[in-house]
């Protein structure tokens, strides 16, 4: 008995160890590549700017004060006022809750969504057709018109803006997933798996979808930082995050009136949209060499 | 004739292509014993393997693949019996073992997951005693450390210490029946005679039946106690083993067994080879489908189609001159 237990610990241990190891190994390949650190640093500091955003800034973004209108950067105004005497940095601070949020919100949604599709459509040959197609006819538009188009419809809130980038995203998530899935499907591990008795949806969740799981999260990246950019053109149209809410977007358009005369107003807002899309791209770039087996090896 | 644990009586099945209907397996009938190896053999192509699929039924595609005849599995037929029913023989009653150990494994999940699958799936079992059984598993197939391995992904093990991990599931559930499809194919010799033996004594272990699917007749030689051998999806001549090496009557089963090179023997004499190429299915001949590669072929053979003949002491022909071919060959020898 007593034998038996002292094993069992010495399992746990084991498990332990190994688990350990591995994790080990991954934070060291992760911490070699300065790019994909260079970009999580970026990431990092935005989500926390964007999360301790009321804690930075004595301002708010709304208040405006008509006697400090365009006032260019100083210790008082970090960022200059904008053309109604708010305090710039407030709004840009404030501001990355909607592009971050937008920008997450979409890949996570496009990621669930994606994942279904492409899982269902690369397993099932008659609804691969029907929902390939109806991807095909959402990729067909440019993805800032059919936004633009999404927008009219819905109305400009902030919900919508995250329901119509979904919308746009969608169809190219589910494309990558259904790329992945269908080599996974044709995979001897997979008749396998079928010959061992496991259902059609145990083959589907339980086999086929972790092998999607690395392009599919490396895309996620990619399309969060096309979601930031779409919301900033979306608001800087017009269509996006309505007028007194700050965001990217909006503020730049603010900008763009009184460009010669006071840079600061598009040039923070600028600064703010191309780190976080350069941060998460050299992230997803890092994720990509660091998930993928065939770049690895190339490395070593 | 009832009692067998498989009988195949008349199994068909076609294929839908682009070129039109295919039949891969045209009317093959066979059976296997409880403790018994049957080996079926045959040159690539000539439907080993999708007799081994059909009989799991993992050809499922609505419109494209389907079945005739029957394939009686301890009284029920499988081919009539539902879904979710043939889910539950397969990997717990009928196990397959595939060809290519290297992609038979899925690369996400330890190899100790892996074996928990199907005990977990078919068992009931707990997680718990679902990961002791996988221990035990790898401990009967011979893998050292087994308590470190199962935390391994496939990656890191070799070619034959996969094909272990893959026969350690097939046999997780001790299923009635294991279909092994060319299961050594893949792995260098010392593996390979390493694996049959195993699934030899654990055949011995759980009376289970072995179908063998091979094309090394060396292999059949050595383990199995019936053969059936294939062309062109038909079985030819089926017999003990014995018998069938000793005195070979299909003139296919003589070539495969002539096309043996010898260990003792004339060095300088060439082997012998059967001519032409295993015919398309497409363009399957008239007459026997052998004949046009038969060198004892003759205007019959070209036109009709043989019957599957049986002979006393089981043995089973598809051939309209056994009986001359058999002095032909002792006259010659």
């Amino acid at each position: 008995m007593e034998v038996a237990v002292e094993k069992r610990r010495e399992l746990s241990d084991f498990r332990r160890d190994i688990n350990r190891e591995r994790r080990r190994l991954f934070v060291r390949r992760f911490f070699s590549n300065k790019l994909t650190v260079t970009g999580s640093v970026i990431i990092l500091l935005t989500l926390l700017v964007t999360l301790l955003g009321p804690l930075l800034s004595s301002y708010t973004p709304y208040e405006m004060v008509v006697t400090s209108r365009l006032k260019a950067p100083s210790a008082d105004h970090l960022f200059g006022t904008d053309n109604l005497g708010r305090d710039l940095f407030a709004r840009v601070v404030y501001g990355a809750r909607a592009s971050m949020g937008v920008g997450l919100s979409v890949a996570i949604i496009t990621s669930v969504l994606g994942m279904i599709i492409g899982l269902y459509s690369a397993y099932y040959k008659v609804l691969d057709h029907v929902l390939m197609r109806i991807c095909d006819g959402l990729m067909a538009f440019p993805a800032i018109l059919l936004a633009i188009a999404l927008m009219a419809a819905l109305g400009t809130k902030i919900d919508n803006v995250i329901i119509a980038l979904a919308a746009v995203f969608t169809p190219y998530v589910a494309r990558v997933v259904r790329s992945a899935a269908l080599v996974v499907r044709e995979q001897t591990y997979i008749e396998a798996m079928k010959a061992q008795g496991a259902s059609s949806m145990r083959i589907i969740w339980g086999h086929i979808a972790p092998n999607t799981l690395s392009p599919l999260i490396v895309y996620s990246t990619f399309i969060f930082a096309d979601a930031i950019i779409i919301e900033a053109g979306l608001s800087f149209l017009g269509v996006g995050v309505p007028a007194p809410d700050p965001s990217w977007g909006n503020i730049l358009f603010d900008g763009k009136l009184v460009i010669f005369n006071a840079w600061w107003m598009t040039f923070f807002p600028g600064v703010a949209i191309i780190l976080s899309v350069l941060g998460l791209n050299l992230f997803g770039d890092g994720l990509r060499d660091l998930l993928d087996p065939h770049t690895n090896h190339a490395k070593k | 004739m009832g009692d067998h644990l498989l009988e195949v009586n008349n199994l068909k099945t076609h294929f839908r292509t682009e070129r039109g209907k295919v039949t891969a397996v045209d009317g093959i009938s066979f059976h296997v014993d409880r403790g018994e190896v049957l080996a079926i053999v045959g040159e690539s192509g000539c439907g080993k393997s999708v007799t081994a699929q059909s009989i799991l039924r993992l050809f499922e595609e609505k419109g494209v693949t389907s079945y005739d005849g029957e394939i009686n599995f301890e009284g029920k037929n499988l081919l009539k019996i539902s879904d979710s029913e043939m889910r539950k023989i397969r990997g717990n009653d009928i196990s397959m073992i595939f060809q290519d150990p290297l992609s038979s494994l899925n690369p996400v999940f330890t190899i100790g997951d892996q074996i928990m699958e199907p005990i977990m799936l078919h068992q009931k079992l707990s997680k718990k005693e679902a990961y002791e059984r996988a221990i035990e598993m790898l401990k009967l197939i011979g893998i050292p450390a087994p308590e470190q391995r199962v935390h391994e992904y496939p990656h890191q093990i070799s070619g034959g210490m996969r094909q272990r991990v893959m026969i350690a599931i097939a046999l997780a559930c001790q299923p009635k029946l294991l279909i092994a499809d060319e299961p050594t194919t893949a792995l260098d010799v010392t593996i390979q005679s390493q694996i049959l033996e195993l699934i030899d004594s654990l055949r011995q272990k759980l009376d289970m039946g072995i179908m063998l699917i091979t094309h090394d007749l060396g292999v059949v030689a050595q383990h199995c106690t019936r053969v059936a051998v294939m062309y062109l999806g038909e079985v030819v001549e089926e017999g003990d083993v014995e018998s069938l090496f000793e005195n070979p009557l299909h003139p296919y089963t003589q070539g495969l067994i002539s096309s043996i090179p010898q260990l003792f023997g004339n060095r300088n004499k060439k082997l012998s080879i059967i001519k032409g190429m295993v015919p398309s299915l497409n363009e399957i001949p008239k007459g026997c489908r052998f004949a046009p590669r038969c060198p004892f072929a003759d205007a019959k053979c070209m036109n009709e189609k043989p019957e599957l003949e049986t002979l006393d002491h089981n043995k089973r022909i598809k051939c309209w001159h056994h009986q001359t071919i058999k002095g032909a060959v002792s006259n010659a020898t």
